[in-house]
Parts: structure tokens; sequence; C-alpha cells
């Protein structure tokens, strides 16, 4: 009798343990566990040297807001959320309705392209109040923007958060200095968040159209935020407002005002991405995943790159330098030197 | 009833304890990855960086040198647009890149085969590159225009091997007992193998021009016949995590896989970090693989790399 009971025992045992056991995987249980949101840079690959990023990410905090709606947080906010979103030092989601779990900030406005201004200002104005002391560089970007934010702290690098000045795709039009283009993402110092804040508080600044990136710009202008250069040392764009494809490829015959629009004259060909890119825009979920295969996984073993950037913390070059071509990269030394 | 109980109960823990250790028993053995593929392949992998960490400076540049692979891209007229972007995209990486076409094309040059029969034109073209080629290269690595290669990680895969060995990698399937290399994933082949090769031409019964007796075979498939009858063996191509590094998809479509199969671990679960091979790309996403290959990068990763490969002259999208 009482080995029946021991029997019936194992059985159970057995059968509740192993119903339990795929939460237990070792393999499995790295994969929930891992922090949707990770402030980290993670350790990927055992002979990559991390020192140089991990170092940028505690000298050049990013807070990152994203542009969504309720409607596309788990359409296209979700893989922004697993790809580029975790490098960043803080991480947001700016919907018109809060969204607990994934989690969303609730702007309180309505959706649609007439209302992109009104998020852009409340997205501002809540994190301003709530975030001020956490960042040095503040970014807005678009649900379907993907950015390398290592660059992004790369190119900040060389400027005080304390300078009013922002960063982006650079138009001209509409605006003495131009402005950034909304789609390709733009970045403000913290003086320039403080400076647009005010400017809503003082009403020198207001809602003049629902074209949120060109009224921005003129809010920037108005309150003396420069509008920077973001280009590489050799003069190559980093923000883009399009998909890789589009600019290496040349080809932008669903929006010819673009070439009009740019600020600095459109490159074609490779001399349109700098190898230090920060976004593209207007791309699909799985090109999300695919670029950041690209920027932060995928390489070519043992490579030298042709273009050597000018390293980090040092001021970009002086305006009448850029145009020149980079330096190449040096010869080999004969069996001796560094690595 | 207590002693019922606590029957039961001992029974239960020594249920859950044989149920966990078996389990992780299990996982030990085979590993994560390889639970997930069931598969009998020949498996041949990358060396792991304690493999390389060891060699010193001079070391490095020496072996880099001596890793020379010569390229051979199978081309038809209706493949110009492909043709194109392959030439103007990976193949500058290879040591020796050259086209070999079902016939003469004005646009671009190429080695002539006069035939359009993928078997023959195969044939032609592993015996011309052996007979001009063979004191001058190691290894030859064979790729439609579909195909975007990264040669670099080529030679990091090869670094170890001995070229001087029957050597012929790529991804392999099963089909009955054959075990073949995809050409669609690109073939590659030690020296050793490529000069068994072409003793075994000359031979009809084991190697007959026509293809298979019954029926047709696919060329990877004959190659695989010829080869096994040297002696030459078809080996899966795996990195250190065992993963494909050879694909005969594009990273899109993996990518596309991995959002359905693993949508919490895409790229992680997709494709290698070494990878060498990945198919079916239309011409402009060759251009945009070779920005994303050699010149997108996260600033402040640095690698302590144990070969050193410097850009090819003329070109500039790398």
């Amino acid at each position: 009798m009482q080995l029946l009971w021991t029997a019936l025992g194992i059985v159970a045992g057995f059968t509740v343990i192993f119903s339990f056991l795929p939460q237990l995987d070792p393999n499995v249980l790295t994969l929930k566990s891992l922090p949707v949101l990770a402030h980290r840079v993670v350790h990927e690959h055992p002979t990559e040297n991390n020192t140089t990023a991990a170092e940028l990410f505690s000298k050049v905090r990013i807070l990152c807001w994203v542009m969504t709606t309720p409607q596309s947080l788990e359409t296209k906010a979700r893989h922004v959320r697993a790809t580029w979103a975790r490098r960043c030092n803080v991480m947001l989601f700016m919907s018109s309705q809060a969204d607990a779990a994934f989690p969303a900030v609730g702007l309180g406005t309505r959706e649609g392209r007439d209302q992109l201004y009104w998020k852009t200002i409340r997205a501002f104005q809540h994190v301003h109040q709530h975030y001020l002391a956490q960042a040095d560089w503040f970014l807005k970007a678009d649900d379907d923007t993907f950015v390398a934010v290592d660059n992004l702290r790369w190119l900040l690098s060389a400027h005080a958060p304390d300078r009013p000045i922002y960063f982006g795709k650079r138009f001209k039009p509409f605006a003495r200095q131009g402005y950034m283009s909304g789609a390709g993402g733009y970045v403000l110092s913290r003086e320039a968040l403080r400076r647009f804040v005010a400017g809503f508080q003082t009403q020198v600044c207001s809602h003049t159209s629902p074209v949120e990136d060109l009224a921005l710009g003129q809010c920037m202008e108005k309150m003396g935020v420069e509008a920077g250069d973001s280009r590489d040392a050799t003069g190559q764009e980093t923000f883009h407002a399009f998909p890789p494809e589009q600019h290496l490829r040349g080809a932008f015959p669903k929006d010819p005002s673009y070439l009009s629009y740019s600020y600095y004259p459109v490159l074609g060909g490779p001399q349109s991405c700098s190898d230090l890119t920060i976004s593209f825009h207007y791309v699909s979920p799985e090109q999300m995943y695919e670029l950041e295969y690209f920027t932060w996984h995928l390489r070519a073993y043992g490579y030298r790159p042709r273009r050597q950037p000018v390293p980090a913390g040092q001021t970009p070059l002086a305006t009448e330098h850029r145009g020149q071509l980079s330096q190449p990269t040096p010869p080999l030394p004969p069996s001796t030197g560094g690595s | 009833m207590i002693s019922e109980s606590t029957s039961f109960v001992k029974g239960v823990l020594l249920g859950g304890i044989f149920c966990v250790l078996v389990t992780f028993l299990g996982h030990i053995k085979t590993g994560y990855w390889t639970k997930v593929r069931h598969h009998e392949h020949h498996h041949i992998q990358a060396p792991n960086q304690e493999d390389v960490s060891n060699l010193s400076e001079v070391e490095r540049v020496e072996l880099s040198q001596s890793i020379r692979v010569y390229c051979i891209i199978l081309v038809k007229p209706k493949d110009l647009g492909h043709w194109a972007a392959v030439k103007e995209t990976w193949s500058k990486h290879c040591d020796k890149a050259e086209f070999y076409s079902s016939e003469n094309v004005k646009v671009f040059d190429s080695i002539a085969l006069n035939t359009d029969d993928m078997w023959a034109m195969m044939r032609k073209a592993y015996k011309l590159a052996y007979d001009h080629y063979k004191d001058e290269y190691n290894w030859f690595f064979l790729a439609h225009p579909t195909t975007f290669a990264i040669i670099e990680n080529l030679k990091y895969f090869l670094l170890k091997k001995d070229s001087s060995q029957p050597f012929y990698i790529g991804h392999t399937v099963k089909s009955g007992d054959l075990e073949y290399v995809d050409g669609e994933g690109g073939i590659v082949l030690s020296i050793e193998s490529l000069r068994r090769l072409s003793k075994v031409f000359e031979d009809p019964d084991k190697c007959p021009e026509q293809g298979g007796m019954i029926w047709k075979l696919s060329e990877d498939k004959q190659l695989a016949v010829c080869l096994k009858y040297t002696g030459a063996f078809a080996e899966n191509a795996e990195d250190s995590e065992g993963k494909d590094v050879f694909n005969t998809k594009s990273v899109g479509s993996l990518i596309k896989e991995a959002m359905s199969n693993h949508p919490q671990q895409v790229v992680e679960g997709c494709c290698s970090d070494m990878a060498i091979t990945f198919n079916g790309l239309a011409p402009n996403h060759m251009h945009v693989m070779m920005y994303g290959v050699y010149r997108l990068r996260a600033y402040g990763h640095d690698f302590n790399d144990a070969l050193i490969f410097l850009p090819p002259a003329d070109s500039d999208n790398d």
C-alpha cells in the first residue's frame, strides 16, 4: 500500500516539475528575464572590447522618446523596444493614451497628423518635468526610425550639454538657420530643451502649425538654439530621412523636394551615408532587426575600415576643412607596431 | 493514513528530483542550439578565440596573407543585374574573382564556357580554375550571382584548416544517402579537393559529363557524387555557437523567420556574427549589405582580431 502511494507520488512529482521546468530552463530563463529596457550596454561578444562604448554610455547620457500611437504600439514600437531602444540611458514611448504594460506615456492628445506638434510639445514638457536631471541629451524619433545610439554618443561627445544646440537631418527652407527633419530624428541638448519649454511658458513659442519639425525649428530659432551640423569629418550625413537603399542607390522619386530642401549638398552613392550613421527612417519592422544586425553584430573579421572617424570628444573639423577626403587608413607598419 | 501520505510525499520528492536531473543532463549534453536542429551531418567549426589569441603580430599578418581565395561566379546573360552588383561589391574582396559565363557578353569581361547547362558550366569552370591557378590559390569559392559573400569571414573560418586536405565545405543538405553542399549558399573547395576533382572528371563512370544516370541530378548534387568518389565529403560550416555561416537565404528572409519563430530574440537567434554567405539578394540589396558589412558600425566597440585585412584599392563602397 505504501509502495503504491510512493509510486503515485513519483509520477505526480515528475509531472509537476516537468510542466514547470521550461520556466527554470537556463536558456529560457535568460530570454525572459532580460529586462526589456536594459540600461546597460551588454558585453556581447567574447573578442569584443566595449570599453569606449561603455565610457560614453555614462559620459553622454541620452534620453530617447519615440513618437507612437495606441494602434502602432504592437506593430511598430515594439520592434524599436526590442532593438536600439535598449541602448539609450532612458527610453520612453509617447502615445496619446497611456499603456502601463508596454509601457507608454499618455500625452492626453488626440491622434492624427495634425496632432504631431501637440504631441511633441507635450512630450518634451513631460520629459523636462520628470527627467531633466537624468540625461544630457534628448532624442525624438518615430516608431519607424532606426537609431545607432552609440554613434549618436560619438557625435554629441564633442559638445557640451549646457550649450543651446540641436542636431538632426538639416533642411534649409522656412527658417533662417534651417530646421531638423522630424522623420530622421533630432536631438536637443539639455539647454535646448530648457529653452524650448521656457519658450512655451513665456509664449514666445506657441502651436504655430501642425508641421512638427518646422514649427519646432522655428521655436528653436526664436529661443537662440543653434541648428548644428551633424555631418562627419568628411562631410557625410549621419541623420537620414529615408531607408539605406534609397540613399545608397540615390533614388528619391517619391520626394523630389528632398534634394532642394536639404541644407547641405546631397551626395549620392556611398558618400550619402557616413560609416557612423545615426539614423534611418521609413524602416520596416524587419529592417529594424536587419539594421541592428549590421550595426552591432555582423562584421568582416579583421577588416580595417577605410575611413577612421575623429575620436570621440574631439572638436569636429572646422568648416573650411569639410569636403576634403578623410585620411586613408594608414598602411600597416612592417611586422612591428601596435595591434 | 500518515504513513501513506509520507510515502506519497517521498514519492513526489523523488519524482521531482529525478525529472530535474534528467532534464539538466540532457541540456548539458546537447546544448540549446543543437537540440533545435536535428541532423546528422559532418560539422566543421570556425576557430575559437583561444585558438587564435596566442598569435603574434607577425604571425597574424603572415596568416592573413597565406589564405588565398579564388572566386568563381557562374553567370548567364539573364543575370546581368546581379552580375553587375557582384562585380561592384563583395567580389572585390576575393584575392581574385572571375566570372564564368554561359556565353560571351559584351558588357562585362568573362570567361565564356559555351554551354548553359549548369553542371557542364561547373565542370568547365573548375577545370579551368585548377589548370590556371593551382599554384596561386589554396581555396576555391564558387557562387551564384544572387549570393553575397564576406570573404574575410571565409578566411577566418579557414584559418587553421590545412588546404592540402580534401575540404568541401558549405551549407549541407542530406538527400537520401548523399550529403551535398547546397550551391545557393556557396561552395568552398581546398586545393586538394580541386586536384582530386580534376582527376575524377576524367572518369566517365564515376563522374559523367552528362549528369545523373537515370534522371538528371542538380549540379551541386552531381559535384558531391564526384567528390565522394575521391574521398572528399561535404561538411556543414558552423560558428562557435553552432549557427550556420553559409546561408541559402537572405538576411531579410531569415529575420522574418526569426520574427515568427522566436520573436523575443530575433537578431540573437537569426544569424551568425561571422556569417560568410547570404543568398537571394536583389542587386540593390547587395549594395546595402556592402555598406552594412564593411562600413556601418557602432562606435566604441573594438575587436582584437587575429587577422588583418585592408580595404581593396580602387573601391569606395567599403
